[in-house]
C-alpha cells in the first residue's frame, strides 16, 4: 500500500469489530470476518486504531488524529503517522481483515488448509471474556415450533408455548450488546416459521453482530436469502440425517424435507453464505455417515456429525432408545473423521494436562441462553433456570445470579464416577445431558463412559499404527 | 508506535460459541445438535 490510496479502504460488510475497554488493561478489539473465516485480536493502540478506521467506514482521519496524539515521533509527525498506519494497513490486509478490492467471495468450506491449528485466536478470546465476565455469546431459541417433527428432538413436548414478542427480543438483544454481547446465535425449533422472522432478520442487519442460525431451510424464500447476504452469518447450520431422502424424511416425519432442505442449501451456498451439514447420528443413520459427509463436501458444505442425543428438555427420555452402540461403527467415527479434525486439518483441543482438576464445564463462562418463553438458562444444554426475560434484565442474572461462582467452582475431581476414570482425557461430558436425563449435573450417564471409552481405545490404537 | 495484529487466524465452523474455557476437546452442549 502507498501513499496515493490512503484515502480509503474497503471494509466488507462481513467484517465485524467490538472494542472491549476493561479497566487498568489495554483495550482488546475482536474481529470477524465471516465470509471467509478469519477472525483476529488487536489490543492497546492497535485495537483504537483499527477501531476508528471501522467505525467510519475506511476513513484514516479519526486514525491518523489518534496516532499523533499518541506516538512519538524524531522529525515529521504527519509522515511518520502516515508510515504506521500505511505498515499497519498492510498487516490487515495480510491477515485477510481488510481487501484493497471489494470482493465478496465466499471461501470453499470443504478446504481445510490454512485453519488456525490450536484454535488460539477463539481461545484468547473467549478467555479473556470469561475472565472478565463479559456476556460475549447469547443463543436465543426464538420457538419451539417446527415444521419437521423429527423422532429424536430434545425440544420439549408440548411446543406452543408462549413466545417473546418481536420488540421484547429487539430489546433483549439491545441489552445483550449494551453488556458487551458480540456472537449470537438463533435456534429453535425452526425459527422461519415465526411470524415475525423478516422483521427481526432485518432488525439485526444493522447491529454488527456476528449471527449463528440453525434451521432446516424448509421455509425459506428469496427474501430470506436477501436477508441472509446483509447479515453475513457466521454459518447457517442444516440438519441432515441421511443422504438418501427416504431415510431422511423418516427422522423428520415431514415427507419431501430432503429435498426441500438441500435446494435451499445450494441457494444459500450460492449467496455465499456458510453453510454446516449437520447430522445427529442414530442407531439406524449412522452407517451412512460417510455419504452425508461426501454430500455436504459436493455441495461445498462444512460437515459436523455429532453422537451425543440427548433426553428432551422436559426429562422425557424417549429419544435415548436412538443412540448409537455399536462399538466398530463409533470406533470408525473417531479413527477416520474425528482423527482427522483431531490431528490434521482442524486440531480440536487438547484436553488439560491434569483434566480432572479442569472446571466441569463451560456453560456459563461468558455466554447464556434464552428459551423461547424468556427463561434465562447458563447453556443451551443446560436448563437450569436463573431468571425469566424481561421480569428479569439478563445484566441482573449475569452479575448477582451465584450459579456463576459455584459452578466455577465445581472440577471433574468433584464427581466420584469421574474421579477415578483413566479415560477422562477422553471425555465428551455435557453436565446438561446429565442433567436432563439423570436430574443431576454431577451424575454422568452411561452413554458419555461408552462413547469415552472408545475413544481413548481409538485413540491408542492410532497411536500404536 | 508499532501497530499489528495480536492474533488471527483461520477459525473453524465446528465451534459455534467458541466454548473453550476449560481446554475440552469440543462442547456437546453448546453445539448441540438436533
Amino acid at each position: 500500500m502507498n501513499n496515493t490510496n490512503l484515502n480509503t479502504i474497503f471494509i466488507s460488510r462481513d467484517v465485524f469489530s467490538k472494542l472491549f475497554r476493561i479497566d487498568n488493561k489495554p483495550p482488546l478489539c475482536v474481529v470477524y470476518r465471516t465470509i471467509s473465516q478469519i477472525v483476529a485480536v488487536l489490543e492497546g493502540d492497535s485495537a483504537e486504531v483499527w477501531t476508528r478506521i471501522f467505525e467510519s467506514n475506511g476513513q484514516f482521519d479519526h486514525a491518523l488524529e489518534y496516532i499523533l496524539n499518541h506516538g512519538q515521533f524524531t522529525s515529521d509527525p504527519e509522515i511518520e503517522a502516515k508510515q504506521i498506519l500505511i505498515e499497519f494497513l498492510d498487516s490487515l490486509e495480510s491477515q485477510g481483515i481488510i481487501s484493497s478490492v471489494s470482493n465478496l467471495s465466499s471461501c470453499s468450506l470443504t478446504d481445510s488448509s490454512g485453519f488456525d491449528a490450536g484454535r488460539s485466536t477463539e481461545r484468547m478470546i473467549n478467555l479473556f471474556m470469561a475472565d472478565n465476565h463479559i456476556l460475549f455469546n447469547l443463543v436465543i431459541e426464538l420457538t419451539y415450533r417446527c415444521n419437521e417433527h423429527c423422532i429424536h428432538c430434545y425440544c420439549p413436548s408440548n411446543r406452543n408455548r408462549q413466545e417473546l414478542s418481536t420488540e421484547i427480543l429487539c430489546e433483549l438483544i439491545l441489552e445483550f450488546e449494551s453488556m458487551g454481547g458480540f456472537c449470537l446465535q438463533l435456534t429453535g425449533g425452526e425459527l422461519l416459521i415465526r411470524e415475525d422472522i423478516k422483521s427481526l432478520l432485518n432488525f439485526l442487519c444493522n447491529r454488527g453482530l456476528v449471527i449463528t442460525i440453525n434451521s432446516n431451510l424448509n421455509l425459506l424464500d428469496d427474501e430470506h436469502i436477501d436477508l441472509l447476504k446483509k447479515l453475513a452469518p457466521r454459518s447457517l447450520g442444516c440438519s441432515i440425517y441421511s443422504a438418501k431422502a427416504e431415510l431422511h424424511d423418516s427422522v423428520t416425519r415431514s415427507p419431501g424435507s430432503f429435498d426441500r432442505s438441500i435446494r435451499n442449501i445450494q441457494k444459500v451456498r450460492e449467496a455465499g453464505i456458510p453453510v454446516v451439514i449437520k447430522t445427529l447420528l442414530m442407531k439406524h443413520t449412522v452407517y451412512g455417515w460417510e455419504d452425508v459427509e461426501a454430500l455436504a463436501n459436493r455441495l461445498d458444505c462444512y460437515y459436523q456429525f455429532d453422537l451425543n442425543i440427548t433426553a428432551k428438555n422436559d426429562g422425557n427420555r424417549q429419544p435415548l432408545d436412538l443412540r448409537v452402540r455399536d462399538e466398530e461403527i463409533i470406533k470408525h467415527l473417531f479413527t477416520t473423521r474425528f482423527k482427522r479434525l483431531h490431528q490434521n486439518d482442524e486440531p480440536l483441543e487438547k484436553s488439560a494436562d491434569d483434566p480432572k482438576s479442569t472446571p466441569i464445564c463451560s456453560a456459563g463462562a461468558a455466554g447464556l441462553s434464552i428459551s423461547p418463553n424468556g427463561e434465562i438458562h447458563p447453556c443451551i444444554g443446560l436448563p437450569i433456570k436463573l431468571g425469566r426475560y424481561p421480569k428479569d434484565p439478563i445484566e441482573k442474572v449475569w452479575h448477582n445470579s451465584p450459579f456463576f461462582e459455584s459452578w466455577n467452582k465445581l472440577r471433574l475431581i468433584d464427581i466420584p464416577m469421574c474421579k477415578e476414570c483413566q479415560t477422562v482425557a477422553d471425555c465428551f461430558r455435557c453436565p446438561g445431558a446429565w442433567f436432563v436425563e439423570n436430574g443431576d449435573v454431577m451424575l454422568p450417564n452411561d452413554y458419555t463412559c461408552f462413547i469415552s471409552k472408545i475413544a481413548a481405545k481409538a485413540s491408542l490404537s492410532h497411536s500404536l499404527c | 508506535m508499532k501497530l499489528e495484529v495480536k492474533c488471527a487466524g483461520k477459525y473453524t465452523l465446528a465451534e459455534p460459541c467458541g466454548c473453550l474455557r476449560m481446554g475440552e476437546k469440543s462442547c456437546p452442549g453448546t453445539n448441540k445438535i438436533k
